[in-house]
């Protein structure tokens, strides 16, 4: 969202800008200063449309290296197993770990020891189903 | 069909655009300018049309954008031409050249 602002933003500016040459050019023609903005405004057309266009031409470039970008971090994954491995694990225990948690807020609560083994266990149980989420990205 | 002094079709907006950006960096403006200038008036960028296609190649790596200053102090997005822009520049000049002349080819025929 943050980088679609900032698109939106560019092209807002460079297109003011072609309009603000062109008008001045105009003027410098010995247009009034109406009529040189309006001349400017006419030979863009549909401003709205433009825009759109030319937005779906940045928004589809921006999926594409977000494509890319993943790609590029399973690649480095794929190439480092064990850093992978213990990415995921301790991604998988800080999610597995919420739930198993609130029992030992209360102030009856056990030694967390089990609480490890537990999640441990759980974390590689569900590795491969994670994996492949992480694979159809 | 066409209309040359109005818009132009796509491809061949390309290949003027790529042209114009032989001789440095410029901005959308100044290529349209370039082109009505040196066509002496005949051919005629839609302004509109221009942008779309500019961010196309742009994210065709056929030319590099970045924010500079105009010569009249005004801040304007300055387009580059690439290796790849180059390379694609000769293909379709190859392109343009056999088209047209399989054009006069069928036209001075009979």
């Amino acid at each position: 969202m943050f980088r679609r602002g900032r698109l939106d933003q560019d092209l807002d500016e460079e297109l003011r800008s072609h309009l603000e040459m062109r008008a001045a050019d105009n003027l410098a023609a010995g247009m009034s200063a109406r009529d040189a903005r309006y001349d400017a405004q006419k030979r863009f057309g549909n401003t709205t449309l433009l825009k759109e266009d030319t937005r779906s031409v940045d928004i589809i470039g921006w999926l594409d290296e977000c494509a890319r970008d993943s790609r590029f971090a399973l690649r480095m994954l794929q190439r480092s197993p064990g850093f992978a491995a213990v990415a995921v694990l301790t991604s998988l225990s800080a999610l597995g770990r919420i739930p198993r948690f609130s029992p030992s807020l209360t102030p009856f609560s056990s030694a967390p020891c089990p609480i490890r083994s537990q999640t441990v266990s759980s974390a590689s149980g569900s590795l491969p189903s994670s994996m492949t989420v992480l694979a159809t990205l | 069909m066409l209309k040359p002094k109005n818009d132009l079709l796509q491809g061949t907006l390309a290949l003027l655009v790529l042209k114009t950006l032989v001789r440095g960096p410029l901005h959308g403006y100044g290529i349209t300018l370039h082109i009505q200038l040196v066509s002496k008036d005949f051919l005629r960028v839609e302004e509109g049309s221009l942008y779309p296609a500019l961010h196309r190649m742009e994210q065709d790596g056929w030319v590099t954008a970045a924010w500079g200053v105009s010569e009249n102090n005004r801040r304007a997005r300055y387009y580059q031409l690439t290796a790849k822009g180059g390379k694609q520049l000769a293909d379709e000049e190859k392109n343009w050249e056999r088209l047209t002349q399989a054009v006069a080819q069928v036209l001075h025929f009979a």
